[in-house]
């Protein structure tokens, strides 16, 4: 990619010189590079793939002429419509149920002194980056028809409804999402002016009318954000409808089920349906866009929120309420550290404990482990390095280009993992460029699919790192290149490393991507979890879980000792 | 910086490029446990390295497909036989050196060639069906006692799927399709085949579409469930292995597939995996009823093979009527 991109961007930039367009004028610099670079990429990587998604979307399956026979055929079917509707059913569904866990927790957390609320963080974030599919059989073991934990309701006299369908899929949907809205409420929460509650109280409404009143509207910028993320994920999601879903069949599902059994050479339904995901995510983020800039609010943190010390009963209400729901959060990543630990006889289990499971992955350990660990080490680097020219430039270089490029280096936010990975199979194992079984493939889906929130999160560090500096340095005879390195990085440090740490555990746990990518030599942890889920070894799984499990837990660890916020930056996309 | 990042590619594509000199590239379906049990045995046995690429039977025909033009591979490996039938063009026929010792009954011809022998069973959780109103046949599976109790994987994705369908056809003939239509009325379809007889082991779904050596596993592994065969008849059937037309390594190619139809490997298979041998000189799998007393349908490969655009889109036509 580097050299094209290179050669490309020496060509383009003496073209620049004479075209230029907009803007103050600037001389041509390194930035100028960085910035024909991000077209070279957005161009390759995203562009292209997706380009043949939507020509197969109008292309007609059986005549291969341009038509909206794809079109036609998915609004008149119920089938297909049905499963628009399902779609949009549990995302609203587990965005609503998302707020309702994200939101108190951020409030207790942020506002009370909790006990072990960084662990409570730590563990929801966890929760957040586990894989789906694992997450959504451990839910089967435990409210399953024969699940232990319906079992034992049942022995009490409680009966629920069945997991299998939208009440399965929405509650382990939401029970891993809500992190995005509570570290984004929490966030906001602890930078408000702490004056706006005080005035309110003082003129005599209750603590309650208050948060309703005036704290919740304060935040609600980043509450929306927050469930505009868990709306978008789970309207994504492909494990967890996949494993409890049942009949229930969902978009993503439906996109899957549609390009494993059309005919292969003009997936055209398929192509429809990821064409119909992205709009409705594209029209999610319009809307969120529209309510969020009717309200701006702007504080000058003189006065920063108390956390306050809560005795009696409200103190261990508000225990409860955060232990419960990070609690059964967690519950999945229990139960499967537990399984992993119990013996097996084959694919069944059987009584007692043992190292069976960890035994029997031990041949494929080293190699995927080790796949794993390079291929999102090698993403991180370019995550870090490109996303922070590019966060750059859209910070401080606001030129024509950098406009278009903007939102084209955000479309990869609004791309389910399923469809860059349909895209991605389809563009590059063809003349000019194969890249089918490389390793080259897996690492670019891990830059690419992360590439929206480290150029997201570069640039709102820029923004609170004032421009002066910059141009003292440039004023003293530095150049843009120099001083970038010399004044803005180590300016950045902090926020580079952490965000890149978060990358790298979203590398590490990515798969609906890399499942339609990868070959045997190219094996990753959450695609041996994914196999092994589905060949019905869930010890092994589990195990291969556990580890994943630790490797993240250590990272966020990590985060936590650099920065003392674990896992904010895995949101700061919006 | 751009450097640098040019040399991490060529560090990351040298790391990936890396290789024995000798090796062999393999697309398979296999489940992981014969591959971690075979892989390694081949490598130690044969020195040539075993690159293996683990799908759905469905991706794996889709993908070889795909890479017609420049396939990456060598081998196909365990992949249900019609649909290698169907893809006779991708394929290079072969036939292997021990040929004279594979049974009658396997032998389809040598675009592909048969691997090991594989039989439709229905597996049923013994706690949630009564010794007395446990399914018998196909037909028993249309009843609707068995309501939304019926574990099945998809017929257009999976290939043992597809067999049990074409198998309910093969049975019943014309009122094949008004049976299986029946049957499917009481599925609740699954991600994949591999997890149906897991689905019914954890007593999450009553009684599961399979093959015999899948649901053999959960009852040596001690699991509440019984294996029935249906009396009104089963298809025994080869799955197939198959060399790839143009793969990379052609020679190590056609070593493996000596390698895999060698006796060791079959007894191996049949002794470990309960498969049935495709060799003359092998035994039936231990504690399983032997061959001869099961009722079998003859396969009819081509008729299969010819019929499978058609049978998938029906199937999938009546899963849409369903909303399956």
């Amino acid at each position: 990619m580097s050299g094209t991109e290179k050669g490309a961007a020496r060509k383009g930039a003496a073209r620049k010189g004479a075209a230029r367009k907009g803007g103050s004028p600037r001389r041509v610099d390194v930035w100028t590079f960085v910035t024909l670079g991000g077209f070279v990429l957005v161009a390759v990587f995203l562009v292209y793939p997706l380009a043949d998604v939507f020509r197969y979307s109008f292309t007609d399956k059986a005549t291969g002429a341009a038509s909206l026979s794809n079109w036609k055929e998915f609004l008149s079917k119920a089938y297909y419509l049905r499963a628009f509707s399902h779609s949009m059913f549990v995302a609203v569904a587990t965005t609503l149920l998302s707020l309702l866990f994200g939101i108190p927790l951020a409030f207790f957390t942020t506002r009370y002194k909790i006990r072990g609320s960084s662990l409570l963080n730590t563990l929801a974030v966890m929760a957040l980056l586990s894989p789906p599919f694992i997450g959504a059989y451990s839910w089967i073991t435990m409210l399953g028809r024969n699940g232990f934990l319906r079992l034992a309701l049942v022995s009490i006299g409680i009966q629920l409804p069945p997991i299998y369908g939208p009440l399965g899929i929405i509650l382990a949907d939401s029970l891993q999402y809500f992190p995005f809205i509570s570290l984004m409420t929490a966030g906001a929460l602890t930078t408000i002016d702490r004056s706006l509650e005080e005035a309110s109280e003082n003129l005599g409404a209750s603590s309650f009318r208050t948060f309703f009143r005036v704290t919740l509207p304060l935040v609600i910028p980043s509450v929306t954000g927050g469930a505009l993320i868990a709306f978008m994920m789970s309207l994504s999601n492909f494990g967890t409808p996949m494993i409890i879903g049942g009949n229930y069949l969902v978009l993503p599902t439906l996109a899957y089920n549609l390009f494993t059994s059309e005919i292969a050479e003009r997936p055209g339904m398929a192509s429809t349906v990821s064409l119909i995901l992205m709009l409705c995510a594209a029209g999610i983020i319009a809307l969120q866009q529209w309510a969020s800039s009717r309200r701006k609010y702007a504080s000058m943190l003189v006065n920063r929120p108390i956390q306050k010390r809560l005795k009696g009963l409200s103190s261990v209400l508000a225990h409860l309420v955060c232990y419960v729901i990070v609690g059964f959060s967690t519950l999945p990543l229990a139960v499967i550290v537990f399984f992993s630990f119990r013996k097996t006889k084959g694919p069944v289990f059987a009584p007692g404990f043992g190292l069976d499971s960890y035994r029997q992955i031990f041949f494929d350990v080293p190699k995927t482990v080790m796949n794993s660990l390079l291929y999102s080490f090698l993403a991180v680097i370019l995550i870090a390095t490109i996303g922070t020219l590019l966060g750059f430039i859209i910070a401080r270089r606001r030129t024509l280009a950098v406009k278009v490029l903007d939102p084209l280096l955000m479309v990869p936010y609004i791309v389910p993992g399923t469809v860059l990975g349909i895209g991605y199979i389809v563009a590059f194992n063809k003349k000019p460029i194969f890249l089918v079984g490389t390793a080259i493939i897996i690492v670019m889906t891990y830059f690419i699919r992360r590439l929206p929130y480290s150029v997201r999160s570069a640039s709102s560090i820029l923004k609170q790192i004032d421009p002066a500096l910059e141009e003292a340095g440039i004023n003293l005879g530095s150049p843009p290149g120099r001083t970038f390195r010399t004044v803005t990085l180590p300016l950045m440090k902090a926020g580079i490393i952490s965000g890149a740490i978060m990358s790298w555990v979203t590398s590490m746990n990515e798969l609906s991507a890399s499942l339609l990518l990868y070959v045997g030599k190219t094996m990753t942890m959450p695609i041996k979890v994914y196999l092994s889920v589905l060949d019905g070894f869930f010890g092994t799984a589990s195990a291969m879980s556990t580890i994943l499990l630790f490797v993240t837990g250590l990272a966020l660890y990590l985060v936590n000792r650099w920065t003392g916020k674990s896992g904010e930056s895995i949101v700061t996309v919006a | 910086m751009k450097r640098n990042i040019f040399a991490l590619f060529c560090l990351a594509l040298a790391l990936s490029a890396y290789a024995a000199p000798a090796k062999v590239v393999v697309y398979t379906a296999h489940e992981d446990s014969i591959l971690n049990a075979l892989a390694p045995r081949f490598e130690k046995e044969t020195g040539i390295k075993l690159e293996y690429i683990k799908l759905g039977s469905g991706d794996v025909i889709k993908r070889a497909k795909a890479e017609a033009a420049n396939p990456q591979a060598d081998v196909i490996w365990s992949i249900g036989g019609e649909q290698l039938e169907a893809q006779s063009a991708i394929l290079a026929p072969y036939i292997p050196k021990e040929w004279d010792k594979i049974a009658a009954v396997f032998k389809v011809g040598t675009n592909w060639l048969p691997y090991t022998g594989i039989m439709n069973v229905f597996i049923v959780n013994t706690k949630m069906v009564a010794a007395d109103k446990m399914p018998k046949s196909w037909m028993d599976l249309a009843d609707p006692r068995f309501a939304k109790l019926i574990s099945s994987a998809r017929a257009d994705k999976s290939g043992s799927s597809y067999m049990q369908l074409c198998n309910t056809l093969l049975v019943y003939k014309d009122k094949g399709w008004d049976v299986y239509k029946g049957i499917m009325k009481n599925m609740v379809l699954s991600a994949s085949s591999g997890s149906v007889p897991k689905f019914v082991n954890d007593g999450e779904q009553a009684v599961g579409i399979t093959l015999e050596d899948n649901a053999y596993r959960y009852v040596i592994g001690g699991g509440p469930v019984k294996i029935v065969y249906p009396e009104d008849g089963t298809v025994a059937a080869p799955d197939g292995i198959a060399l790839l037309k143009g793969g990379p390594n052609p020679e190590a190619g056609k070593a493996f597939i000596d390698w895999c139809l060698s006796k060791p490997i079959q007894e191996f298979l049949v002794d470990s995996m309960f498969r049935r041998a495709v060799r003359t000189d092998c035994k039936d799998p231990a504690g399983l009823p032997a061959l001869k007393t099961i009722k079998t349908v003859a396969y009819d490969f081509g008729w299969a093979a010819k019929n499978n655009p058609d049978f998938v889109k029906k199937f999938a036509d009546i899963a849409m009527e369903l909303g399956l």
